[in-house]
């Protein structure tokens, strides 16, 4: 069977460059799924099928999201995924540059499973994301979808 | 003739009295002699019948001593014993049977019993004299076991046969002579009572009807009769009475009680009866006669007494019946002789009744009706003797306080006679005249009446009156006058009289004053002489002002008036004392004066406004405000001065209604600040209003220049306010942009450096590669460069929270984690414990870390690192200090030690952003402390930093 997706929101192209990189490293196999703005993101997850009624892309495993994104931020995003029943349980890791406390408090008031401050140095990074991959797509049991 | 009667009367009835006491004498003498008749026959009776009774108890009581003395014999006879052993060995034997029968038969004759015989112990009859064919009767049968256990002679007493026969019994238990302890047999005595009992007990020996003797047993709750009585031939063992009856002689004597009494016999019959019990038996005696036995002679006395008592009484009577009349034959003579002598004495009272100037009437005591009047009394009181007729003076209404009758009535029941009584009588015609009245009881038919002389006294007290309440009135005024007011000489001697206020005035008591010389009152004795000769040529003086000494020799200014009798010498006058006056009206006058002074020259208006509106007062500088001279408007109505100002209007109205009231006022372009206050006199009553206006007209524009200033101010400070907020908003976007967007590009940097070292590899030489590594290190470089900036400026930003904070304790957690970072150092953390300061924990742990990480990393080349945490005092002021042992710097370059990305070292000695320092000097700073340091190259730096307690609030 096919892993699912991981969808990663982020506007800067270097950095999912290195995201990408960073998951390759960690010899993680699931299709990473990038979503340049808010809208995109939304999009992705809710976009639906006239005919069937069904949602057209099958729901990540994880959303990595960033705050700073254009259209919709990250927060609203995410306010978003959790007010939609189908989308309340996924779970969804900020993946960040700022490390204001506002954005972090913020963050986890709206309902975030995991804050990551994106460091510079690249090999940290790395660690970071392997260390990410590893914990939610391998060693957590994931959420069962809510009951319609 | 009804008064003869009368009399006649009473000596009948002293008669009578004599008669009736004379009688009841003898009837109570005969009684008494009737009463020792009767003790002397009871006691006789009483004497007679012990001594009987004693009798017959010795008789009794020596028959059962024989009886016993007999038995006693009969059992202790050794002989018989033997005899009675034979016959039971063989009854057959004639010889010895016929020698015990003869035994008995002997015993029998000589003491008259009536059988003698002898039992087996079994109760079966042996042998009996006279013999019989008897059988034994049970209750005999049953007493033979007792008297064999007892083994001694015992009297059965009276008991009663089947036959009805009455039998008493002697039981004598015989023994073998060889063995006391065999019974043989039982000799029986039987006795019958009427052989010698009854006979004993009936007999008396004195003749009489009734008399009787009873012998009696106690039987269970009864009392049982034993011997036939004289009224009951019956009563043998068969009549009883109950012990309750204790009115019968028997149940007390049967009770143990002893001694003669009066009682109820068995019939009902009192009876006069002997009690007694019989020594050494069950029995008692009662020996008794009935009562009326015992009185029978009385009866024949009574008799004689009251034949005595009759003839006496009828012999007193004659007698006395003959000196009665002898003595109302002298009364009835005296009385003739009396009323001729009253007859002449009555006319010539008659006459000096009637003639009598002064008024005589008599009255009826009892109700008060005229019986007679005289001329005297129709002069003063108008009524004729007709008029008065059957008329009672309270129907005349002649008492003008009836109570006055009343009082007169009284005092003559008590006295007789009243003299000297002032009363007010009502005249025929309406008229009140007064009289004094003497009045005496007189009795006239025997009934008592009223004679009163009264004499007309009315002009009299008229006069009394008159003068007496002039006397008054004058001695009134003069005592309370509120002026001193005296009389005295002209010789300066002691005052004659004087009234209160004279000694309040000059505070002497009366009986001080009596002794003090009038002249010595006298401040100044030129002024009396003044006074005197001002008396003796114009005979008075008036108002004359003088200084006078009190008691305690203070000058009293005083003003008086006086007149001169020039023919007594005697001068009569007032004095006013004037002292106080003088004085208040000297500072009232001041008072004035110096208000005035104030009140013109203060810049106000001072004004008193009358209840009905009207300016009596206006005063102050501030009137010239107003165009106005002071003074000017008094005489004129506020209401019409101000009737264009309604809020001047209605203040006005509200104080003059009492309420005290303050506004604020303008007039022609000028601003008061007004002040009313109401003044009431004693009854509170609104007298005036005095008014206080303050000329306020600067005051108000300062007022209106602060108030448009502060509005301005705040205006300002609101526009400041926001252009803050808004840098700050844009210092905290610009922040987040560099936090963010800095940091982004940073990232790709060093991560496409590291892909292209990775991807790269072989075909880079060592030196692109180093190239490489070197662009890396410095973008880290940068990335720590931003995180210290972002940490200095958030600290400007957050708020703070002070608390008390153990510095200590957060010095170790770091130490710790420092020492853990390289373990393989050599380092020694020397901190203090319980270094306490009010702090926010946050930043201080920051400060504390930026320190401690600086120690650390400075002290990194020593060989053995030392860094103290520790408290000192510096100029007063607690200060903390980080100490270490490490490179230190130089101290030329202190100033620059705080600066932001300013560093003492080279990167590659000790790597650093150069922004720590600048972090703790800022967090020191927001905490209100200093920080400085002191060090000296290769031995090492403090850093001191002080936090100063909270500034209580």
């Amino acid at each position: 069977m096919k892993p699912k997706n991981i969808l990663l929101v982020e506007d800067n192209i270097s950095d999912i460059g290195l995201t990408k990189r960073a998951l390759q490293k960690s010899h993680i196999v699931n299709q990473l799924v990038v979503a340049e703005d808010g809208l995109d993101a939304l999009e992705y997850l809710f976009k639906t099928d006239p005919q069937t009624g069904q949602t057209v892309n099958e729901l990540p495993a994880l959303i990595l999201l960033d705050l700073k994104i254009p259209k919709l931020d990250g927060l609203q995003v995410l306010r978003r995924i959790r007010a939609d029943e189908r989308t309340s349980r996924l779970p969804v890791v900020i993946l960040t540059t700022s490390s204001e406390e506002d954005d972090i408090a913020q963050s986890y008031d709206l309902g975030a499973n995991s804050y990551i401050r994106k460091p510079v140095d690249f090999k940290q990074f790395v660690t970071a994301v392997q260390h990410l991959g590893l914990y939610w797509l391998v060693m957590n049991e994931p959420a069962p979808p809510k009951k319609r | 003739m009804q008064y003869y009667d009368e009399k006649s009367k009473h000596i009948l009835i002293n008669y009578v009295s004599i008669f009736l006491i004379m009688v009841i004498g003898l009837a109570v003498g005969g009684y008494q002699s009737y009463l020792n008749f009767k003790h002397e026959f009871q006691q006789q009776a009483t004497h007679q019948i012990s001594a009987i009774a004693k009798l017959k108890i010795n008789n009794l009581e020596s028959w059962r001593m024989e009886r016993m003395g007999n038995a006693e014999f009969l059992s202790q006879n050794s002989i018989l014993t033997s005899l009675i052993e034979k016959f039971l060995q063989d009854p057959q034997d004639t010889e010895t049977k016929d020698r015990l029968f003869s035994r008995l038969e002997s015993a029998r004759i000589s003491y008259h019993y009536r059988r003698v015989f002898m039992l087996a112990p079994s109760g079966v009859e042996r042998i009996s004299s006279p013999a019989t064919s008897e059988t034994i009767d049970p209750h005999l049968l049953a007493e033979i076991t007792p008297t064999l256990a007892a083994g001694k002679v015992r009297l059965f007493d009276f008991h009663q046969h089947q036959d009805k026969t009455i039998h008493l019994s002697i039981l004598i238990p015989i023994y073998a002579n060889q063995n006391i302890n065999q019974p043989l047999s039982i000799i029986v005595l039987d006795i019958d009572p009427n052989t010698y009992l009854y006979p004993l007990l009936n007999q008396w020996p004195i003749p009489s009807e009734t008399a009787e003797t009873l012998l009696l047993r106690r039987d269970g709750q009864t009392v049982l009769y034993l011997n036939i009585t004289r009224f009951n031939k019956n009563s043998a063992m068969a009549l009883r009475s109950p012990l309750t009856k204790t009115e019968l002689p028997a149940v007390k004597a049967a009770l143990g009680q002893t001694g003669t009494a009066i009682g109820v016999d068995y019939r009902g019959v009192p009876v006069l009866a002997d009690m007694r019990s019989v020594p050494n038996s069950p029995w008692f005696l009662v020996s008794k006669i009935d009562i009326a036995e015992v009185f029978a002679p009385l009866r024949a006395r009574v008799w004689e007494t009251l034949a005595f008592i009759g003839i006496t009484a009828l012999a007193i009577s004659t007698s006395l019946i003959m000196l009665w009349r002898q003595e109302l034959l002298h009364f009835y003579r005296a009385q003739a002789e009396a009323a001729a002598a009253l007859q002449a004495s009555n006319e010539k009272f008659e006459k000096a009744f009637m003639l009598s100037p002064d008024a005589i009437n008599i009255n009826r005591l009892q109700d008060g009706v005229y019986i007679s009047i005289n001329n005297g009394f129709t002069t003063l009181t108008g009524y004729t003797p007709s008029e008065v007729a059957g008329k009672a003076s309270l129907d005349l209404n002649i008492w003008a306080n009836p109570q006055d009758r009343q009082r007169l009535v009284e005092d003559l029941q008590k006295t007789g006679t009243v003299t000297n009584l002032e009363a007010k009588f009502r005249v025929k015609n309406g008229a009140m005249k007064d009289g004094l009245m003497s009045a005496s009881i007189l009795e006239i038919n025997g009934a008592p009446h009223i004679i009163s002389i009264t004499h007309d006294i009315t002009e009299r007290i008229q006069a009394e009156k008159a003068l007496r309440e002039s006397e008054e009135k004058f001695r009134n005024l003069f005592n309370n006058a509120k002026i001193g007011m005296f009389r005295t000489r002209l010789d300066g001697s002691e005052m004659v009289e004087f009234n209160q206020k004279y000694l309040q005035i000059l505070n002497y008591t009366a009986e001080e004053l009596k002794f003090v010389p009038s002249a010595s009152l006298w401040a100044d004795p030129r002024e009396r002489e003044e006074m005197i000769k001002l008396l003796k040529t114009k005979g008075h003086a008036t108002d004359f002002e003088c200084n006078m000494l009190n008691k305690q020799g203070e000058i009293k200014k005083c003003v008086m008036s006086m007149h001169l009798y020039p023919e007594t010498g005697m001068i009569e006058g007032s004095i006013q004392d004037i002292t106080e006056r003088k004085m208040a009206e000297e500072a009232r006058r001041e008072s004035e004066e110096r208000y005035r002074a104030v009140i013109s020259n203060a810049p106000l208006i001072a004004f008193i406004i009358d209840p009905q509106g009207v300016f009596t007062l206006s005063e102050g500088k501030a009137l010239k405000n107003l165009g106005l001279q002071p003074g000017q408007v008094v005489g004129q109505s506020a209401f019409d001065l101000y009737h264009n100002y309604p809020s001047i209007i209605a203040a006005i109205k509200n104080s003059l209604s009492g309420q005290p009231t303050r506004n604020e006022t303008e007039v022609e372009g000028t601003v008061f600040d007004v002040i009313y206050s109401p003044i009431f006199n004693a009854e509170g009553t609104v007298v005036k209003v005095i008014g206080v206006a303050n000329d306020i007209t600067i005051r108000k524009q300062a007022e209106k220049k602060i108030l448009h200033l502060n509005v301005e101010l705040e205006k300002r400070v609101r526009e400041r306010t926001e252009q803050l907020q808004n840098a700050n908003k844009e210092m905290e976007a610009f922040n987040y942009s560099v936090s963010h967007d800095l940091r982004a590009p940073l990232r790709g940097i060093d991560g496409w450096s590291q892909a292209l070292l990775e991807d790269y590899q072989d075909q880079l030489d060592e030196q692109a590669q180093e190239y490489i590594h070197r662009v890396r290190a410095e973008t880290q470089r940068m990335g720590h460069l931003i995180d210290d900036m972002l940490q200095l400026s958030r600290l400007t930003r957050v708020e703070m929270t002070k608390k008390q904070v153990n510095l200590s304790a957060i010095a170790q957690a770091i130490a710790e984690r420092l020492k853990q970072h390289e373990p393989q150092r050599q380092i020694h953390f020397n901190i203090q414990t319980d270094l306490c300061a009010e702090c926010d924990s946050h930043l201080m742990e920051a400060a504390l870390a930026n320190l401690l990480e600086n120690a650390f990393k400075f002290t990194s080349k020593c060989a053995a690192a030392q860094i103290t945490l520790g408290q000192t005092e510096v100029e007063g002021e607690r200060a903390f200090f980080i100490r270490d042992n490490g490179a230190g710097f130089d101290m030329n370059y202190a100033q620059k030690l705080f600066g932001a990305f300013q560093r003492m070292h080279k990167e590659s000695e000790f790597p650093g952003t150069g922004i720590g320092l600048a972090t703790v000097q800022r967090i020191i700073h927001r905490h209100g402390g200093r920080i400085w340091a002191e060090s000296k190259i290769g031995l090492g730096t403090t850093f001191y930093f002080t936090l100063p307690p909270f500034p209580p609030t």
